[in-house]
C-alpha cells in the first residue's frame, strides 16, 4: 500500500539534497571528464513528484517496492558521441564515483532482440575525492547515471514519443516499422565507430589525422568545444608552409610535447580561462602545433606566419608561453 | 642542478602602487606620494600586468643581474628580506624602496610610478619592480579609504601610453633555482651610446646590480660558439659572409650583444637561424642579451682571412672584404676572388 502523503513529506525533504548533489555531479563531471579527452553532453534532473509516485504505483504492481527504493530520484545523463567512449567514461565513473550497481543494456538482450543499449550505474559520491570531501550529508544519496550514445539517445527520445514502450496496441507493421528503425541506429552506431578508427589511421591524411590527435587536448584544456573548419584551414596553412621534414617532427612529436609541456599548459589554460574571447586561438586544438613550432623552428615558423596570418597573434601566443632563462 | 626560470609560470599575486612627483634633485619640500595597504587586483589585472612583465624579461634587452656586493643600494637586502620572509612588510619595504629611488634621482626628474609586485615563478617567490615614467597630465588616485592606488589606473595609464620608459627587474632567491645570479633586468634606456659600461642608474645606482658573468668571457663564448656554428652550414659563400656580419655586429657601437639580434639581422635563411638557436641551446648558451667586451677577441675580429686550397690567402681589415673583394661561386665548386687595386706591397 503507497502512502503518497508519505511520499510527498520524503520528497520536500529530499528534493533539495537531490538538486545540490545534482549540481555538484553535474559541475564536477562537466570539469573532470575532459581529462579522458573527450566533450560529452552532461545533464541533469530531479525527479518530478508525480513522476515518483506513478513510478512507485507501477513497481508495486510487480514487486515489494518503496520510495527508498527507487535510485533515480535523480538522474545525470552523458550523451557521447561515439560508441568506444562509452568504456572511458566507465573507467571514469569507477575512478571518482562509488558504483552500486551496473546495468548494460547490451548485455542483457537476447541475440533476437532489439531496444535501448544505453549504460545506466548506480551511484554514490566518493568523499575521498577532493571536490566532494566537504559534502559528507549528500554520501549516501544514490543516483543514476545513464551514459548512451548520439544514436542511443536519438532512438530512445523518439520512441518515448512514439510510446511505444507504453505496450500500447500498436498496429504490427508500425512496430515491424519501429523496430527496423532500431536495428539502423545499433548499425550507425557500429558504422560511425569503424570510420572513427580508420579516419584516425588514414596513412594519406596527415591534416586530418592530426586534427584528430589534438581534437581531445583542447577538450581536455580547454573544455571547449572548437570550430572544425577553422582547424582545417589553419591546419592546412602550416602544414604547406612548413618545410617537410619539420611537418614529419610535429605529426610525430606534438603528442610527445604536449604530454611533457602538461603542467604548463594546464596553467595556461586555468589561468586565461577569462579571456578566451581575447585570445580565440587558446580554444582551437592548432594552438599546440603553434607551440610546438614557436619552440622547435621558431625563425622559420615566425616568418611564414606573418605572411599568413595576424603576428600580434602570434606575438600574445608566444607571451602566454614564456620563455626559459 | 640550475633550474631554468620559465617565465609562462609567473603569478602576481599583491601588488603595491606609489607615486614619484616630478622633482629636482634635493627637492626636500616634495617626496613620494606612498600606498599605505596593497593595491586590490582582479584577475584581469593580473594577466595584464603578467604579460607585460612576461614581454619585458623575455624581450632582447633583458639580462641576467647579481647584487652588487659595494653598492650603497637598500634594495638587495630588502629584496632577499620579503623574499626570505614569504613577503611579510611588503608594503613598508616597498616605502622603502621608492624612498631610496626618490633620493637618488638626479637632476630634473618626471613623474613616475613605482609599481612593486611580490608573486611567484616557477612556484617559487619572486619580487618584481616595475619603474614607469608618466606624463604630466596623467594622474593616480589615492582612495582615502583604503589608503591605496588603484591599480586599474595603471592599466589604463599603460594602455594609452601616457606612460613609457618602461623599466623591469625581476629577483629570485638563488638557492631556489641553483643558480649564481639574482634576477633580470630589462631597461629600455639600456643602451646609452656614450656610456662605456653596461650600466644605468636604474640597475646600478637604484638596485645596486650589475651584469652578470664577465662580458669578456660571455662576449668571447658568443663569438666562438657562432663561429663553430658557422663550420656547420654548407656554402663557403655563405660562411664567409657570415664571418663577416659576425665581425660587424661583434665591433657594433652597442653596449648589449644578443645572438637573437644577430640571427635576425644577419642570418638570411629562417633554417640557419632556427639551427644557430640550436647549437646554441647545445652549448648551454642562453639566446638573451648581455653585455659587449671584446677585449679577449679584439685581434681575431679586425681581420678576416680566406685561405684558398691553393695555398693563396686573403686578409683584409674589418668590413674591407664585403666592399673589395668579389667572391663568386663557379659551376665547378672553385670559388673566384677578385680584387681589384694597386699593389700597396709584398711581403
Amino acid at each position: 500500500m503507497m502512502d503518497i502523503k508519505v511520499i510527498a513529506e520524503a520528497w520536500k525533504g529530499d528534493q533539495p539534497k537531490y538538486e545540490e548533489l545534482g549540481q555538484l555531479v553535474n559541475k564536477f563531471i562537466r570539469s573532470t571528464i575532459t581529462e579522458c579527452e573527450i566533450l560529452p553532453e552532461i545533464t541533469f534532473r530531479t525527479k518530478e513528484l508525480y513522476s515518483i509516485v506513478k513510478k512507485i504505483k507501477k513497481k508495486l504492481r510487480e514487486k515489494e517496492y518503496s520510495y527508498t527504493d527507487l535510485n533515480d530520484k535523480l538522474g545525470i545523463r552523458i550523451i557521447c558521441t561515439f560508441q568506444e567512449e562509452m568504456e572511458v567514461i566507465e573507467k571514469f565513473l569507477y575512478k571518482y564515483f562509488e558504483i552500486k550497481k551496473v546495468e548494460r543494456k547490451r548485455e542483457t538482450l537476447d541475440i533476437h532482440t532489439l531496444d535501448y543499449t544505453s549504460n545506466h550505474y548506480d551511484a554514490c559520491i566518493k568523499t575521498s575525492i577532493k571536490q566532494f570531501t566537504k559534502y559528507s550529508t549528500l554520501k549516501n544519496l544514490v543516483f543514476e547515471i545513464q551514459v548512451r550514445t548520439l544514436n542511443q539517445h536519438a532512438w530512445a527520445n523518439t520512441a518515448h514519443a512514439l510510446s511505444y514502450k507504453q505496450e500500447a496496441n500498436i498496429p504490427p507493421n508500425l512496430e515491424r516499422k519501429v523496430y527496423r528503425l532500431l536495428s539502423l541506429y545499433e548499425i550507425a552506431d557500429d558504422e560511425f565507430s569503424v570510420v572513427n578508427s580508420s579516419l584516425k589511421q588514414l596513412p594519406d591524411n596527415e591534416i586530418y589525422v592530426l586534427l584528430r590527435k589534438l581534437e581531445g587536448k583542447i577538450y581536455k584544456y580547454a573544455q571547449v568545444d572548437f570550430d572544425r573548419e577553422l582547424s582545417l584551414n589553419v591546419f592546412r596553412t602550416i602544414l604547406g608552409f612548413l618545410e617537410p621534414q619539420n611537418a614529419k617532427l610535429l605529426s610525430l612529436e606534438i603528442e610527445n610535447f604536449i604530454k611533457i609541456n602538461s603542467d604548463k599548459i594546464q596553467q595556461i589554460f586555468a589561468e586565461n580561462e577569462g579571456r578566451f574571447y581575447e585570445i580565440p586561438l587558446l580554444t582551437q586544438p592548432e594552438i599546440f602545433i603553434i607551440w610546438y613550432c614557436l619552440n622547435k623552428f621558431p625563425y622559420s615558423f615566425k616568418d611564414k606566419w606573418e605572411d599568413n596570418f595576424d603576428a600580434d597573434e602570434l606575438e600574445q601566443i608566444e607571451i602566454l608561453w614564456g620563455k626559459q632563462i | 642542478m640550475a633550474k631554468k626560470i620559465d617565465t609562462s609560470t609567473i603569478q602576481i599575486e599583491r601588488i603595491v602602487v606609489h607615486d614619484l612627483p616630478k622633482h629636482k634633485k634635493g627637492e626636500l619640500a616634495l617626496e613620494p606620494k606612498y600606498s599605505e595597504q596593497e593595491s586590490i587586483l582582479t584577475d584581469g589585472l593580473r594577466l595584464f600586468f603578467k604579460d607585460k612583465v612576461v614581454q619585458a624579461i623575455s624581450s632582447d634587452k633583458s639580462f641576467k643581474i647579481i647584487f652588487n656586493s659595494d653598492t650603497e643600494s637598500p634594495v638587495a637586502y630588502i629584496v632577499n628580506h620579503i623574499l626570505d620572509s614569504d613577503g611579510s612588510e611588503l608594503v613598508k619595504q616597498s616605502k622603502t624602496i621608492t624612498k631610496h629611488l626618490f633620493e637618488i634621482q638626479v637632476g630634473n626628474n618626471a613623474a613616475g610610478i613605482v609599481v612593486i609586485i611580490f608573486g611567484k615563478v616557477n612556484s617559487f617567490h619572486t619580487i618584481i619592480i616595475l619603474k614607469l615614467e608618466r606624463d604630466k597630465g596623467a594622474q593616480l588616485t589615492l582612495d582615502p579609504l583604503t589608503r591605496s592606488f588603484n591599480i586599474q589606473e595603471v592599466e589604463d595609464l599603460m594602455l594609452t601610453q601616457k606612460t613609457k620608459i618602461f623599466k623591469v627587474a625581476m629577483f629570485i632567491l638563488r638557492d631556489d633555482f641553483n643558480v649564481k645570479f639574482d634576477g633580470l633586468i630589462m631597461d629600455y634606456q639600456i643602451e646609452i651610446k656614450e656610456k662605456k659600461e653596461v650600466t644605468t642608474w636604474f640597475m646600478d645606482k637604484f638596485l645596486g646590480c650589475m651584469a652578470f658573468e664577465d662580458p669578456k668571457i660571455t662576449t668571447q663564448k658568443f663569438y666562438n660558439y657562432t663561429r663553430a656554428f658557422f663550420n656547420t652550414i654548407e656554402g663557403e659563400l655563405d660562411r664567409a659572409k657570415y664571418i663577416q656580419d659576425l665581425n660587424s655586429y661583434i665591433q657594433k657601437n652597442a653596449l648589449l650583444l644578443n645572438p637573437n639580434e644577430f640571427a635576425e639581422d644577419y642570418l638570411v635563411s629562417p633554417e640557419h637561424r632556427d639551427n644557430y638557436k640550436s647549437y646554441l641551446d647545445t652549448k648551454k648558451f642562453n639566446f638573451t642579451a648581455f653585455p659587449r667586451d671584446i677585449s679577449q677577441i679584439e685581434k681575431h675580429v679586425k681581420k678576416i682571412m680566406i685561405a684558398f686550397e691553393n695555398d693563396i690567402s686573403i686578409i683584409g681589415n674589418k668590413g674591407t672584404f664585403e666592399n673589395k673583394v668579389k667572391l663568386e661561386k663557379l659551376e665547378n665548386g672553385n670559388t673566384k676572388a677578385e680584387v681589384i687595386s694597386k699593389i700597396k706591397n709584398i711581403i
